[in-house]
């Protein structure tokens, strides 16, 4: 008789690479867990605190607008003081032909175009004029971005290492999406020397302010102080 | 007779049964993970460590555009601004005033020293719009002085004092 020969089994199901490969899942999870956990710890943020202060004496301000993740120059006080030229000689009645011929001068800078206009209010006891600044962003002109004014050739920095910090101090005005920006641009300003302030960007452009014949403004107005 | 020899080599190996509870932990591990990051909160947060830099000693409030948050406790104090209503600042102030009655903001209003004390007001996006008329608020009428910086809208606060 002839005997059955037993089958063997010629392979074996070794565990040990599958083992590896679990080890090495496993240690790649608890790396990403521990990342995380510290991930959310959160960032820590160390701040001045601020306070709200009036600029100092003799210093000019040079504004700066934070709008839609782009930082521009908004230099209005040199625009008002070009259209204003002369001024003081214009009374009631030639205030149309005063605003006509500043109009003609195309007062503008790289970012903003600067034009004046009037308002008449009158009633059977008086007569008044105001005169207004109307500014109106130029639409093809971008800003610079957050990558931008990191870069040494930004017209942003270039601007601030012309200004002299003991003679003006900035201010920003920022919208809801610009706050890094911001900052940035903050830490700039500060690394030069300014004395720096911010408001929130609430006024809508074109933007049309009284700048003759107002009587004052009612209530602090934004971008007039230092934090 | 032929006799039946258990084979030596069919033994049984635990090894796989260890390697599915490493990789059972592993899971658990990564899903205890996922539950810490859920409870700690959405978002990344801003720990907000001050360096002193004035005489006062700051009091920290969060402003929304909607409600006044008091720092540390995290008080929560409504206010509505609504300049539009209003023909006179005057009548604006004494408005926020009656609002402020008997809440945590105006007791603190009542109680803070000029002095020795003022606010650090952080701002998040959706009080852009109104901050300028609460600024005023507590700068020319209540004569607080007052700071203020602006936070991402989805970061969480936490201020270390």
């Amino acid at each position: 008789m002839k005997k059955r020969k037993e089958r063997k089994m010629d392979f074996e199901v070794n565990f040990d690479s599958l083992m590896d490969i679990l080890t090495c899942v496993i240690g790649i999870m608890l790396f990403v867990v521990v990342f995380t956990v510290i991930q959310v710890r959160g960032v820590n943020v160390k701040m001045f605190t601020p306070l709200l202060r009036e600029p100092p004496k003799g210093t000019t301000r040079k504004l700066f607008i934070c709008s839609k993740k782009e930082i521009k120059f908004l230099d209005m006080d040199t625009a008002v003081s070009k259209l204003l030229k002369g001024i003081e000689h214009v009374s009631f009645y030639n205030v149309p032909s005063f605003v006509k011929k500043a109009n003609r001068k195309n007062i503008h800078d790289f970012y903003f175009q600067y034009k004046l206009d009037y308002k008449t209010y009158s009633s059977w006891s008086f007569q008044r004029r105001e005169i207004y600044i109307i500014i109106t962003p130029f639409e093809n002109i971008k800003g610079e971005t957050l990558k931008d004014i990191k870069k040494d050739s930004s017209r942003f920095k270039r601007l601030i290492e012309s200004l002299d910090p003991k003679k003006n101090w900035i201010s920003f005005l920022v919208d809801e999406e610009s706050i890094r920006l911001f900052k940035e641009a903050r830490k700039l300003a500060l690394q030069r020397g300014f004395k720096v302030g911010w408001d929130p960007l609430i006024i809508p452009f074109p933007h049309k302010e009284c700048i003759v014949g107002c009587g004052g403004r009612s209530g602090r107005g934004i971008g007039g102080g230092i934090l | 007779m032929a006799k039946v020899r258990l084979s030596e080599e069919r033994m049984v190996s635990l090894f796989p049964m260890f390697n599915i509870l490493t990789c059972l932990l592993g899971s658990l591990i990564f899903i205890l993970g996922g539950i810490i990051i859920i409870s700690l909160g959405v978002g990344r947060s801003v720990v907000i460590a001050p360096i002193q830099s004035t005489g006062k000693k700051p009091i920290y409030l969060e402003w929304n555009g909607k409600e006044i948050v008091i720092h540390p406790q995290k008080n929560i104090v409504p206010l509505s601004i609504n300049i539009e209503k209003f023909q006179s600042l005057k009548n604006f102030y004494a408005d926020l005033d009656r609002q402020f009655n008997n809440t945590a903001f105006g007791k603190l209003l009542k109680r803070i020293n000029r002095k020795k004390q003022y606010f650090v007001v952080i701002v998040r996006p959706s009080g852009f719009k109104n901050f300028i008329f609460f600024r005023n608020y507590i700068l020319d009428h209540k004569k607080i002085d007052v700071g203020y910086e602006p936070i991402e809208q989805n970061y969480t606060l936490r201020i270390r004092q």
